[in-house]
Formats: C-alpha cells, structure tokens, sequence
C-alpha cells in the first residue's frame, strides 16, 4: 500500500470510528393521538441552556483552540435566543461559529450553523449563499439542504424551495422535513394537505420522543392550521396540549390568547397574552393584547401596548432586521405612521419578495391612499392561491376603494369563509361592509 | 493535501451528528420557521454511542457488557433512559450470527430526582424468559446467581483528539475532547458459564414500540459504509441507514455487503482480494471476544482500549502509531469500573 492510500484510509477508519457515534435511531411515521391524550411524558428534558452555555465556556478556556466546542457553544447561543427571544443570543453564536472557524477554516458544522444564524437574523440572501457553499462541497450535508430550501422560502422563490423540500422527503421524511411540506401546502392554498402532513410530523416528533420544545412546536403548528382554517375549537385544543408538552411555551400561550379572543372571552385572553409576554416581549403578541384592550375599551392600557410594539421593534439593529415586517404591518393595521410603514415595507421587499412582503407592502399603499399600487401588489400576494383570510380581507377592501363593488364582496365573503375568526379588530368591520354591499346589490 | 482535508471534513461532518450539532432545532423568531433535522429517530436516549465486552478484571469468570447512549448527556438531555423503550444486549454462542441469549434492560419514569425503575430480564434464543433483577438508576443491583447491574450516567470512556483530527495535527501536544463529557450507560456483568462458550459475538439495540431503532456491534460500521455515506462512490444515493439500524445481524452479509465493498474498493481499489477479506470481517457488525483471555480490542473491547491508536497501527503498517491521546477517564477495577459522571 504506497503511503497516500495508506493516509487515506487512516482516516477512513477515524472516520468510522468517530462516525459509529452518529448510528441514530430510525423510527417510521404515526398518527397523531387526540390533542387531549398528549402529554409528552416521554420526552426528553433538555437541561437549562445557561448550565451547558458555561460548561462549554469552560471547555474553551480549559482549551481555546477547541474549534469543536466553539462550534457547540455557538448552537447553544442559538438556542438561548430561541427560547428567550433575545436575539442578541444570534450575535453571540456567530462570534463563537466565527472563532470555531478561525481554527478551522472549513469546519462544514460550523459554516451550516452559521448560515442558520444568518437564517434567524433574517438576512437571507447571506444564509443561502453560505448555505450553497456548504452544500457545494459537501452533498449529504442535508442541514445545509434545510438552511437553502428555507432562505428560497423566505425569498419568495417557491419552486426552488419546493424542489430541495421534495429531495429531502425522499431522503429524510422526517418531522421537521414533513413540517416544511406542510408549511408549503398551506401557502399553495392547500389547507387540508397542510394539516395533513403536520399532523404527521407531530405524531412522528411525538413518537420518537424529541425534546420538549420542538414537539410543542409541532402542535403549535397543528393549532395554528385549524386557527386558519377557521376550526377555534380544534385550534385551541391542540395548543393546550403544546402547552402541556412544553411548559411556558411562549407561542402556544399566544396562541390560546388568540383563540380565547376569537371565542370572545376577552379576559382570560389577556391573561394568556401577559403571561407570552412576560417571556418572550414579541411585537405581535403586544400588538393583539393592545388590541383586546382596545376591543374592550380599555384604551390606554392599549396606547400602553402599542407603544411599547414600536418601542421593542426599534430596540437594536438587529430587531429592526428581524421585526421590520410586523412592526410595519403594525402601523398599517392602526393607521400609525402609515408613511413609515410603506417605506419599511417598500424596503423589504426590494430584498425579499415573498408573498407576505407583497401583502404588507400592497397593505401600506392602501393605507397612503395610493389603491392601484396596492391592488397590483395584492395580485402578486395572491399569486400562489394562498388561503389566508387576511390576504382576502386586505385585497377585499383594496377592491372596494377602487369602486369593484362585486369584486370585494367576493373576496370579504372568502375571508370571512376561510376564517370568522382571523383578526382580533377586523372581522367585525369586514362583516359589516359586507353586508352593506349585499344590501346594496339586492337592492 | 486538498484530498485529506476533504477527508477530513467528511468525518467531521460526521462527528456534527454524533455530537448532535444539527439535532437542536433552529428556528428564527418568525415562529413559522420548523426546526432543524433532528437526529434519525429525534431521541438521543435511544442512540446508541459505544458498545464494550471484555473479561471481568475483578472475576475472571465473569463477562462485562457494557452499552453507552445519549452522547453529550447532560447538555443534550437530562441523561436519563426512554421509558417503555428496550435496551439489549445480545450474545451468539455459536457464530450463526443469530442471539443464543438476550439481556434486556427497560425503565420506568423517571420521578423528581431523574431517578428510574430498572428491570433486568434474561431471554432465551426461544423467547420468554424471566425478570433477572429490579432496582433503581444510579446504584448496584446484584443479579441472584452471580453478578450485577447498573445503569445511570458516566464519564464517557471514549477518548480521541477531535481537534487534532480536524486540523489533521495530531501529537501538538494532543488533548481528549471527551475529557470532561458524559454519557448515559448500562453496566452488566454475569457469569460467563451462563453463555454457553467463551467465544462469544455482542451486539446491542434499542427498541421503541416493539421496533428495533439502533443496533452496534463493532465500532460502528453504519454511518460510513452505508448509503448515504461520505465516501460513497456514486455520490449521493437514497439513504439505507434506517434499514441497517432496523436489520438484524444475520441478514447484514446478504443485505449490506455491496455497500462495503463499494466503499473499501475507493481504498483499495477494484478486485483488489484484501477488499473481500475485509468485508467478510466487518460484517455481520457484532463484536467479538474470548472472555476467556483478558486480551482486549479487536478481542472484545475494553474501556481503556485505544481503538484510535490500534487502528492507525494496523492501517499505516506502523508507520502511524498514535494520536498521542489517552485514556484519562479513573476507570476503576470493581464493578461498574467506569468512571463516575463528570
């Protein structure tokens, strides 16, 4: 054997050595149990991610060309910023991935987690080139697969997203492979296959036994499907059994907040956004409990909210990057600064155009009185056939200021169709001018 | 040297799964960001990481068994066992590749302070079989005729310089990135009259729900031999990872074989005999041993053996002899011998 193959194959069986601790298991997919029978008793409790941020810090300073802790460290980060919201934790993954990388240069778990933190702080197009690179040189790198099909998503090229989806399925028909599926269904105005498919990611999540946070987002999916397909009741269930699963789950709370305001019981509805907010404080879960304060004549303790959405949104840069879109639908959706709210949107949308940035941008022209700019952004929200009651209200009532009186009423009877329920302030005002054009048109 | 790095990076890519870097989901604070793929099976408690047998050092007539899960414990998961899952470990009398013996451990909840139920039961090459022990985690439980069990969270006993291999600077100076880590593990030790013969194969495998969900015998030959692999010559292919964690040993040469040797032939190249030879040992992946030698690894595998080291002795022809890491878990010579939780 001459020495080069000799060297090669050392590290083949390094290879294999080090690999045999990746064997993971393989578990096949399963129905999803009624939500009131979930109680996630078998999942796995991850220890609080402070303890492992601080025994990694002390491997690094026991060791500080560990690249490999660095690279561990920086996914803890990344998980402290999830579980907190405080996105300051992405800034600090991606110091600790980009020391990980000093040392090691082309470390591909290092780059795919950087890419995903470039992914977080919502700069796309960073994320996919990275992505693309790791991927490039390493083919069965399906993290790198995950990271560019999402940044395809985000940037509104559907078909691309679509197409690395479909490979991965193939490969890895696993939950958060399904759950993207799912997701896609869902924007292509497939309610029901939506719904499917993420009621067979979470019953598999369920199954296999992951840890108590991704299985409560799951559910939180499935509630979040029936919410938009108007079922409140099934809605509500199924985030009370993510709230089970995980407990404290700052977005299953929010949403029970949602459905007990759809349901009409305003109080406990509050209850339920405060205690979201006392975790994680996200512009939208301010925006809606402002606007169940409004809803209930409380209005300074709604001013109170709103004007805290403004104050959280422009905290740092990076919640500028990452919360730009909400706060202008914020804006748009309260007639505030409704200047402000067209250039923000106007601005993301030169980077991402994707179906929510046509909404929002279409959404903030109708607020500036500017009808014809909105309704052909509107027709470009609408383009994949997406069944969101919002997307309908909005383009409904564009209709209706440019005098197509058939026109919105159609799209505000679909709205309403797809979901009674689907905004905290606006039902109510749909219903009415609805009505109004009925009366009109029979008359 | 570009080729070696390459190398190098695919083991990496590799150690990114075995350290469960791609298995903590990512998610933005758009919420409708799913998480990131989660390790095959989504439970770190049912993914086996090593597997050990060797000769008692404190009774010669005894056999130790040794299976380890839950890499990173404690940082991943809370290091304790999935209820209702089976954990086994297999024993061949006879070389048919096919269990003469089961012993299989399983756990109830665990309560407040993490601590768990655990039944120990023998089963017989036919099926049935009765309960050998019952305690708790975390402490000795002495199996009536002859030896014990433990089971609860350790020091990991593996040891390799990871750094070293990714800058492919091995011996500067050299440090163990497992030092300081644990992992979940069940400790058995019985009489080795009980099995029969002394040369006996070993595997272990994990069951959920009646399905087999990961097995190891040898230090691991899935990941790298089965598609898809990071050394896989028609590049990327659908995975069959989950059929050789689903398989049984006994069907491995029949089902698998095609795929190590299309993996060794990128080494040694085509029709080359050694290629043969080398698939004949690798598969069925169970781990062999005489518990009648004390001898270690490839007899068996002892906690101390350095398997990295042998390794690149046998692979270089000696040119190669060291990562210049050792062990430096406080293995011990009495039962459970690995060393406690860091």
């Amino acid at each position: 054997m001459n020495k080069r193959k000799a060297i090669l194959l050392l590290f083949f069986i390094l290879a294999i050595l080090v690999h045999s601790r990746s064997n993971g298991p393989s578990v096949d997919a399963a129905g999803l149990p009624y939500a009131e029978d979930i109680n996630g008793d078998t999942l796995v409790n991850i220890p609080p991610v402070n303890d492992a941020i601080k025994s990694f810090q002390d491997r690094i300073r026991r060791n500080p060309k560990d690249a490999v802790s660095y690279t561990i460290l920086g996914d803890l980060y990344i998980r402290q910023a999830r579980e907190t919201g405080d996105v300051s934790g992405y800034q600090r993954a991606e110091a600790a991935l980009l020391q990980a990388l000093d040392l090691f240069p082309g470390y591909a778990p290092a780059r795919a987690l950087l890419a995903s933190v470039y992914y977080a702080q919502h700069d796309f197009n960073q994320a996919l080139d990275l992505a693309e690179q790791v991927y490039e040189s390493n083919p069965n790198n399906t993290s790198a697969q995950v990271i560019i099909g999402d940044a395809q998503l985000s940037l509104g090229n559907y078909q691309q997203a679509e197409t690395i989806y479909q490979e991965l399925r193939k490969t890895d028909a696993t939950p958060p492979v399904l759950a993207r599926l799912a997701h896609l269904q869902e924007l292509k105005g497939n309610p029901n296959e939506a719904l499917h498919l993420i009621r067979l990611a979470a019953g598999d999540a369920l199954r296999s036994g992951g840890s108590r946070e991704s299985v409560a987002w799951y559910l939180l999916r499935v509630g979040d499907m029936y919410f938009n397909m108007g079922q409140i009741k099934e809605s509500g269930a199924y985030y009370e059994a993510s709230l089970r699963v995980f407990e404290n789950y700052h977005l299953a709370l929010a949403g029970l907040g949602k459905v007990r305001a759809a349901q009409g019981k305003y109080d406990e509805a509050i209850d339920y956004y405060q205690r979201a907010i006392n975790i994680v404080p996200q512009p939208d879960f301010l925006a809606a409990l402002g606007d169940i304060y409004m809803l209930t004549d409380q209005t300074d303790e709604a001013q109170l909210q709103y004007k805290t959405v403004e104050y959280i949104g422009k905290l740092a840069e990076l919640n500028k990057q990452i919360y730009n879109r909400q706060l202008a639908n914020f804006y748009s959706g309260h007639d505030l600064h409704v200047k402000e709210a067209l250039r923000l949107a106007l601005a993301e949308l030169e980077s991402r155009k994707d179906i929510y940035g046509y909404d929002a941008a279409a959404w903030a022209y109708y607020k500036n009185g500017k009808f014809e700019e909105a309704q052909s952004l509107m027709n470009q929200a609408m383009d994949l056939g997406t069944r969101d009651a919002y997307l309908y209200y909005h383009a409904g009532m564009i209709a209706l200021r440019l005098r197509d009186e058939a026109q919105a009423r159609e799209y505000l009877e679909q709205a309403l169709t797809i979901n009674p329920h689907f905004s905290i302030l606006h039902p109510d005002e749909a219903r009415t001018i609805l009505e109004t054009l009925q009366a009109a048109e029979a008359k | 040297m570009k080729k070696l790095s390459t190398i190098g990076l695919y083991g990496l890519l590799a150690l990114a799964l075995a350290f469960g870097l791609v298995a903590v989901p990512t998610r933005a604070a758009d919420h409708l960001d799913a998480p990131g793929l989660t390790p095959p099976g989504g439970d770190t408690r049912l993914d086996i990481t090593d597997v050990y047998a060797f000769q008692s050092p404190s009774n010669p007539s005894n056999t130790v068994l040794v299976m380890g899960v839950n890499p990173l414990a404690g940082v991943l998961n809370d290091g304790t066992f999935r209820s209702g899952a089976s954990y086994e470990l297999k024993i061949d009398s006879d070389g048919d590749a096919k269990e003469d013996l089961t012993y299989k451990v399983t756990f109830s909840a665990p309560d407040g302070s993490l601590q768990q139920g655990v039944t120990l039961r023998r089963i017989p090459a036919g099926g049935g079989g009765s309960v050998l022990a019952k305690g708790q985690t975390n402490q000795n439980i002495s199996i009536p005729g002859g030896g014990w069990i433990r089971a609860g969270v350790f020091d990991d006993p593996f040891f390799f310089d990871l750094n070293a291999f990714l800058t492919v600077d091995f011996c500067n100076p050299g440090t163990n990135f497992f030092n300081g880590l644990n992992i979940s593990a069940i400790v058995l030790e019985v009489p080795s009259s009980w099995h029969g013969s002394s040369n006996i194969g070993v595997w272990a495998r994990t069951l959920l729900n009646d399905q087999q969900v990961d097995r190891m015998g040898r230090p691991a030959i899935n990941t790298v031999f089965i598609p898809n692999n990071p050394f896989e010559p028609k590049g990327t292919e659908p995975s069959q990872k989950n059929a050789f964690n689903g398989g049984k040993p006994r069907n491995d040469q029949r089902d698998f074989r095609g795929e190590v040797v299309d993996t060794l032939e990128i080494f040694y190249g085509a029709g080359n005999p050694t290629v043969d030879a080398l698939a004949d040992f690798l598969l069925p992946d169970i781990l062999t041993v005489d518990t009648s030698s004390l001898a270690g690894f490839p007899n068996g595998r002892r906690l101390a053996d350095d398997v990295i080291d042998i390794e690149l002795g046998l692979v270089t022809n000696g040119a190669v002899t060291s990562d210049c890491v050792a062990s430096d878990s406080a293995f011990t010579n009495s039962f459970p011998y690995l060393a406690p939780k860091n």
